[in-house]
């Protein structure tokens, strides 16, 4: 790849190879800000018929400047699939350039949704009913999604219990690997094996199932982004990572029995399935794969690597969800 | 050495010129971003350098009493003060009093267990200290 070329013509020069019926000009590219792990930017094209079109191009950072750690070449099967059911809307995947030769790095291009996150509609003045549906349809519809469409290469765990050990296990590991012990983690690790609420079956997990991640927008249903986290598990540590989240205007603070009945309702899990308590075990839970990144970043910075502004940065999170994880066992 | 502005000071004026000097002048939003996360590192820093070699040393005895129950060996006759000398302790004593607290948990032992968890929550209360104020965002 040569360096010294823009985005904007690196892109023209993979669109040319990669889609060359398009006819593609590329007319600008902006950066998406927001997210903590991919960048992001929307590209704005003018196809050889005339039409005007957005791509967005979901790339990998440069090496040294994340912490959050994921790899696009799960991340495009999983679109692929996604696409061809119907149980969820995604932005429909275009393109990938799957070594960086053309973009730089690895790099997804898919098509542009116009759209506002669900977060931003929720104001402290909103009225938090009708995203409460929307944000709780949303999550049915992925444990609803087949696990027989999903690509093969991705892991599908034996039964519920090895999954359960596995999550648990993220903790386990890290805490063990990395230069400094970690009492916190290994107390919250013990409480997960002792406290595990009943079984439901697998299914997928977004990984980072909050409002940001869930556009809203005229004529088209509410479409789900970022799929980098995404596995086979169990479905309730997408909601209770959301239940546990610090985002503000929480439509679970604000009535949770009121959201945890509709959840009920929506998937046909029982009152000992979903539950407040079964939310903070899977808050914990659904947090293992962030939160561990985030301690490895900081681990990184310790062992003199580069990590950027994000590591240290982030060693304030780790604090705060160590707070909030040793809080939840201690009740 | 110069011990007066403490490190805590000179950081947390270099924090103050960031956001009144530094931060007005940048036009890019994602720069922009950067330097208020800086900020944040900067003012962590500060609180740390205040008081982490006394907080990890207060930590360092009540860990090793807590383990000291169980004849586990935690803390070498070393008293050295700087940084990384009391961090290698810190790590030790640290490592000792997890699996302490795990022998405790265990074997059902309510009592030592309430102790190693207050520990904890000391702990944890010190990490929110060092936090100043911060808030989590964006995610």
């Amino acid at each position: 790849m040569d360096n010294d070329i823009s985005l904007t013509e690196r892109l023209e020069r993979f669109l040319a190879e990669a889609a060359p019926d398009l006819g593609a000009t590329v007319t600008s590219i902006s950066p998406i800000s927001g997210g903590y792990s991919r960048v992001t930017s929307v590209a704005q094209i003018r196809r050889a018929d005339g039409v005007e079109q957005k791509l967005v191009l979901r790339a990998d950072p440069p090496s040294g400047h994340g912490v959050f750690d994921s790899d696009r070449d799960d991340e495009w099967p999983l679109l692929l699939a996604l696409w061809e059911i119907d149980a969820v809307d995604i932005a429909r995947p275009r393109l990938y350039d799957a070594t960086g030769e053309w973009l730089g790095s690895k790099t997804i291009v898919m098509d542009h949704v116009e759209g506002t996150p669900l977060q931003l509609t929720l104001g402290p003045d909103a009225e938090v009913g009708a995203a409460r549906s929307t944000f709780l349809n949303v999550a049915a519809s992925l444990q609803r999604i087949p696990l027989s469409a999903l690509p093969q290469g991705m892991h599908k765990p034996p039964d519920w219990d090895t999954y359960i050990d596995s999550a648990i296990d993220i903790y386990d590991r890290a805490e063990r690997e990395l230069g400094d012990s970690n009492p916190v983690v290994r107390y919250v690790a013990g409480w997960l094996r002792d406290n595990r609420p009943p079984p439901v079956p697998l299914g997928v997990v977004h990984g980072d199932f909050q409002p940001g991640n869930i556009l809203i927008g005229d004529g088209h249903p509410p479409v789900v982004i970022d799929w980098e986290f995404a596995r086979i598990g169990d479905p309730r540590e997408d909601v209770g990572y959301y239940c546990g989240s610090p985002l503000p205007n929480s439509m679970y603070a604000a009535d949770p029995e009121a959201f945890l009945g509709e959840y009920r309702e929506l998937t046909g899990y029982t009152g000992e399935q979903v539950n407040q308590q079964a939310m903070d075990y899977f808050f914990i839970l659904g947090m293992a794969e962030l939160f561990v990144q985030m301690m490895q970043g900081a681990d990184a910075l310790t062992r003199g690597r580069r990590a950027g502004i994000m590591a240290p940065f982030l060693v304030n999170s780790l604090c705060y969800f160590q707070q909030r994880y040793f809080g939840i066992c201690r009740r | 050495m110069i011990a007066r502005p403490t490190t805590e000071q000179i950081l947390n004026e270099c924090s103050r010129e960031l956001i009144e000097v530094v931060l007005p002048a940048v036009a890019d939003d994602a720069v922009k971003v950067t330097v208020l996360m800086m900020d944040v590192v900067l003012r962590n820093s500060a609180k740390r350098a205040g008081h982490e070699i006394a907080w990890m040393n207060d930590e360092i005895s009540e860990l090793a009493r807590f383990v000291g129950a169980t004849g586990e060996p935690v803390v070498d006759a070393d008293d050295s003060l700087h940084l990384d000398d009391v961090v290698e302790r810190y790590g030790r004593a640290g490592e000792a009093f997890a699996h302490a607290l795990e022998t405790a948990v265990a074997s059902g032992d309510d009592e030592r267990t309430s102790r190693g968890t207050a520990l904890l929550a000391q702990r944890v209360e010190r990490e929110q200290e060092v936090m100043c104020g911060w808030s989590p965002v964006g995610r």
